[in-house]
């Protein structure tokens, strides 16, 4: 029910969107514009469509891989964005950028890599991976990547050191049909991840029950560690590390879930949450086409408000 | 036999805590282990429950290695309830006994009517059925403490294994929840670590007590908690009476 709900919500942002920008649509012009992609619905079909579709993809992926993390690592608070992930993504973005590599690979290897650096500084010979030591480093790695992105855009020229700022805040500007199809590599990420609602699950009882119930955890939690990273690696190298749509999507889709780690419900409200920020990135400055992770900050640290102080009452 | 440990010696990182126990368990009925805080009771319940790998020696359960069994009919075969179990927010108290049945479901399917009709059973069995549609942070210490053990029931393992069950219960839970692990006990096997010796005494066919990390005594509760037996295993003397039944009661002396 809350489920319809949400998909009920996702479609209506999905069609404010289409409306949106400098020229606003009403609902009779823009089934004209979707009817007719030769004619009068060129500009929707070649720019905003897209846009919209990197833009859901990118918020599910970033979505997903929040509550995956945030699950894996007990800490409504342990986000891609948050353990170093994101930043290390776009580190490698940027690098392959500066030497002419293909972003998706720069940002898959930046991620792999935060990965493979906080599990092994994270894990204890005797306990596994401590997830509170995963959250500290990590918080420390988000900084350090952070440091090594900066110093890569100094060695660039000042107008692409300007596009690359841009980017870093995350943006769906020039979006097109080419990022929609490199999206779809997204998907053999995200499958598993949506039908990992049960390990999910299980994995909250704590270890060592879990175990006793017959769920092998070490490589549950490697192997589902391992898709999340490179599900947000795989975002960030659509849209840029785009802000608070990891960190706000998990609690959220918690409360939707009544207080279930719902891989779904994480999905969905992170592909919402980036269609409303990009619906007033345009809405609100449309002529400065300001970077779309500045509303997702915007409206994500109230958005994020609400669930943790509910989650702290109960 | 429902276990044979051989030999087994465990190390924790750096710190070895048990020191090559032997000991045979048989099936059925209820054992305790008893001893002081850090002599690696739980250390020895978790190897029981094959979640640990033994550094020497070996660990059979119905002559099978513990360690070797594929994890999935290991928990067929071995429950094992941990002494801080959290609850995940947002369960019921029936859903919370339902992920008892994790071992039996097929990937990703739904239970069977035959796991809905397990997880009955163990709430009927806890007398939680009449709560089963609550939250479990609503129920109290004792309710909330039967309903884990219904979860353990709802795994329909023949051996259960549970770390101090009766930890911050008051007396009537205590006495409640003893009733029902004798129930427990003349149907499966439980082992359990106790820390209450007088309830140990009235609960176990069987006691056996570690001290740093070595088997001091096993066998029946009156061999195991009289005065001697009890002063190797936690270092101080005991006053030991009998009652009229037959089973001891302890106090530490001078108390």
């Amino acid at each position: 029910m809350r489920l319809a709900g949400l998909i009920l919500l996702l479609l209506l942002l999905a069609l404010l969107s289409l409306s949106a920008g400098r020229t606003w649509l009403a609902p009779p012009a823009l089934v004209d514009a979707l009817m007719d992609p030769e004619g009068a619905g060129r500009m929707i079909w070649r720019l905003r469509m897209p846009r919209l579709l990197v833009g859901l993809a990118a918020g599910a992926a970033f979505g997903l891989s929040g509550l995956v993390f945030q699950t894996l690592l007990r800490n409504p608070l342990a986000s891609p964005d948050v353990i170093g992930v994101t930043q290390s993504a776009a580190f490698g973005a940027v690098a392959a950028l500066l030497l002419g590599g293909p972003v998706v690979l720069g940002a898959w290897s930046g991620g792999l890599a935060a990965i493979a650096i906080l599990g092994w500084l994270a894990a204890h010979p005797r306990l596994g991976v401590e997830p509170r030591a995963v959250v500290l480093q990590g918080l420390a790695l988000a900084i350090f990547a952070g440091a090594g992105t900066e110093a890569l855009i100094l060695q660039m020229t000042d107008s692409s050191a300007g596009m690359a700022m841009t980017w870093l805040s995350g943006t769906l500007n020039g979006a097109g049909w080419p990022e929609v199809v490199r999206s779809l590599w997204l998907a053999p990420m995200l499958l598993p991840l949506l039908l990992a609602g049960r390990a999910l699950d299980r994995l909250e009882l704590g270890d060592d029950l879990v175990r006793a119930l017959g769920v092998r955890v070490g490589l549950l939690r490697a192997g589902l560690g391992l898709l999340a990273a490179l599900t947000a690696a795989g975002a960030v190298s659509l849209c840029g590390p785009m802000g608070f749509v990891a960190l706000a999507a998990g609690p959220v889709a918690r409360v939707i879930a009544r207080g279930r780690p719902a891989p779904v419900a994480a999905m969905l409200t992170g592909a919402a949450f980036v269609t409303l920020a990009d619906i007033l990135a345009r809405a609100i400055a449309p002529a400065a086409l300001l970077p779309t992770g500045l509303y997702t900050a915007l409206i994500g640290a109230p958005v994020l408000i609400l669930p943790v102080r509910r989650m702290a009452r109960s | 036999m429902l276990f044979d440990i051989r030999n087994l010696a465990i190390r924790l990182g750096d710190t070895p805590v048990l020191h090559g126990l032997n000991f045979s368990l048989p099936s059925g009925g209820i054992t305790g282990i008893i001893g002081a805080n850090g002599s690696g009771k739980t250390t020895l319940l978790r190897a029981l429950a094959g979640l640990l790998a033994p550094e020497t020696g070996e660990v059979l359960h119905e002559g099978l290695h513990v360690t070797r069994m594929a994890a999935r009919d290991r928990a067929r075969r071995i429950a094992m309830l941990p002494q801080s179990a959290l609850a995940p927010p947002g369960l019921t108290v029936r859903q919370l006994v339902a992920r008892g049945r994790t071992p039996w479901l097929r990937p990703f399917l739904p239970m069977t009517p035959t796991d809905r009709a397990a997880v009955e059973r163990a709430l009927e069995a806890v007398g939680l059925t009449e709560l089963a549609g609550r939250a479990v942070e609503s129920l109290s210490g004792g309710q909330r403490q039967r309903a884990w053990i219904a979860l353990v029931l709802a795994q329909e393992s023949g051996t259960i294994l549970l770390d101090e069950p009766l930890n911050f219960l008051d007396l009537p839970h205590q006495a409640e929840l003893v009733a029902l692990l004798k129930r427990l006990g003349e149907k499966r096997s439980v082992v359990m670590i106790l820390h209450d010796l007088t309830i140990a005494a009235r609960v176990c066919d069987q006691v056996l007590s570690l001290n740093e990390g070595r088997l001091v005594a096993f066998g029946p509760p009156e061999a195991v908690l009289a005065p001697e037996p009890l002063r190797r295993t936690f270092g101080i003397g005991f006053d030991c009476i009998t009652l009229p039944d037959g089973r001891p009661v302890v106090l530490p002396a001078g108390l």
